[in-house]
């Protein structure tokens, strides 16, 4: 009992610390920062597809009501994966014996949603087949191929260089 | 009332419904083709749209169309207005039909300016896990040009020396 106390007492006092306290508000600039960049980038894809595929009023709208369905079932199945990477990623920590059950369920797991998301976004694009024309839904796929592409462009670079100044190899 | 008079009132019943031909009057409409331009033109102004606007309600425009025929008929009880109206009715339909539910050819990208186009939203649960350094960075790139070849995942058999090298360097650190 008196060793919970002093756990807690422990916490709140670190909760109190200023270095906490400015991390804390570090992360929430961050996190503002973040939403603030998604939600422009978002924006601005969304508008080159519009653009480029000359949209009518009425496909815009239908576009719309999809892309929220899909992108909710995208959001869950892109939440899962990254919890699964994380889980396997920790079960494959070089110097600690990975647990060959968790790491075949985990493995099975990661493939068996990468047919998902095979699946979803054969679904999304053959509801968009009723309202765009076969030009307009090529170069919606083209996009969001391109787009994925950059995602991970992006994402290299930042890893790339983080792993360049860490030397961090616990990805091998 | 002269019989083609009378006809042109009761038009407007029979079309929307609410009573039927007597004997007497078809008998009318046979032998009298004014009479029976008249209604075959109420006729097709009550068809039209039929397999084209789903949503258009037939009894509602033939009851607009009674309505305005009945507002007509005080002024001038003609069937000249009569023939007017209705085919002012039947273009006005067949704009809306047209502007509404014509299918788009698949093909062919439309050319029409909306100028109320209402925003695009696209979720893009791809940008979740990134750092604010990433979406950065991602902003910056997003519409540089991409190469397509760059899409094909390519394998290392595809691959010159020179990329080799850089995979190779990717992998060593």
């Amino acid at each position: 009992m008196r060793t919970d106390y002093l756990w807690l007492i422990g916490l709140m006092l670190f909760w109190a610390s200023p270095a906490a306290a400015q991390r804390q508000r570090q992360d929430s600039a961050g996190a503002v920062q973040a939403d603030s960049l998604r939600h422009r980038i978002e924006e601005r894809f969304a508008s080159r597809v519009q653009e480029r595929l000359g949209l009518t009023s009425d496909q815009t709208a239908k576009l719309r009501a999809t892309s929220q369905t899909f992108g909710a079932r995208r959001r869950e199945l892109h939440d899962r994966e990254r919890r699964l990477r994380e889980a396997l990623s920790r079960q494959l920590q070089p110097g600690i014996a990975a647990q060959p059950d968790s790491v075949a369920r985990l493995t099975d797991a990661l493939i068996e949603l990468k047919q998902q998301s095979a699946q979803v976004a054969r679904d999304e694009m053959k509801e968009v087949a009723r309202y765009l024309n076969p030009v307009q839904r090529a170069r919606l796929f083209m996009m969001r191929e391109q787009f994925s592409h950059r995602v991970k462009q992006a994402h290299g670079r930042h890893w790339m260089g983080r792993r360049h100044k860490h030397k961090d190899r616990s990805w091998m | 009332m002269s019989e083609c008079t009378r006809l042109s009132d009761r038009i407007p019943v029979i079309a929307s419904g609410r009573s039927e031909w007597m004997p007497e009057e078809m008998d009318h409409l046979r032998i009298c083709g004014s009479c029976r331009r008249e209604w075959e033109l109420v006729q097709l102004t009550q068809r039209l749209g039929d397999g084209q606007l789903p949503e258009l309600d037939a009894n509602l425009m033939t009851s607009v169309l009674v309505r305005q025929l009945a507002v007509s008929r005080q002024s001038r009880r003609r069937k000249w207005s009569l023939v007017g109206l209705a085919a002012a009715a039947g273009v006005a339909a067949l704009l809306w039909t047209g502007n509404r539910s014509l299918p788009r050819v698949d093909g062919a990208e439309s050319t029409v300016e909306h100028p109320a186009v209402a925003a695009l939203q696209i979720p893009l649960p791809e940008l979740d896990g990134l750092q604010p350094v990433e979406l950065d960075s991602l902003l910056r790139i997003m519409d540089a040009p991409v190469d397509n070849t760059a899409l094909e995942n390519p394998e290392l058999d595809d691959l010159d020396s020179a990329e080799l090298e850089a995979v190779l360097e990717s992998w060593e650190g």
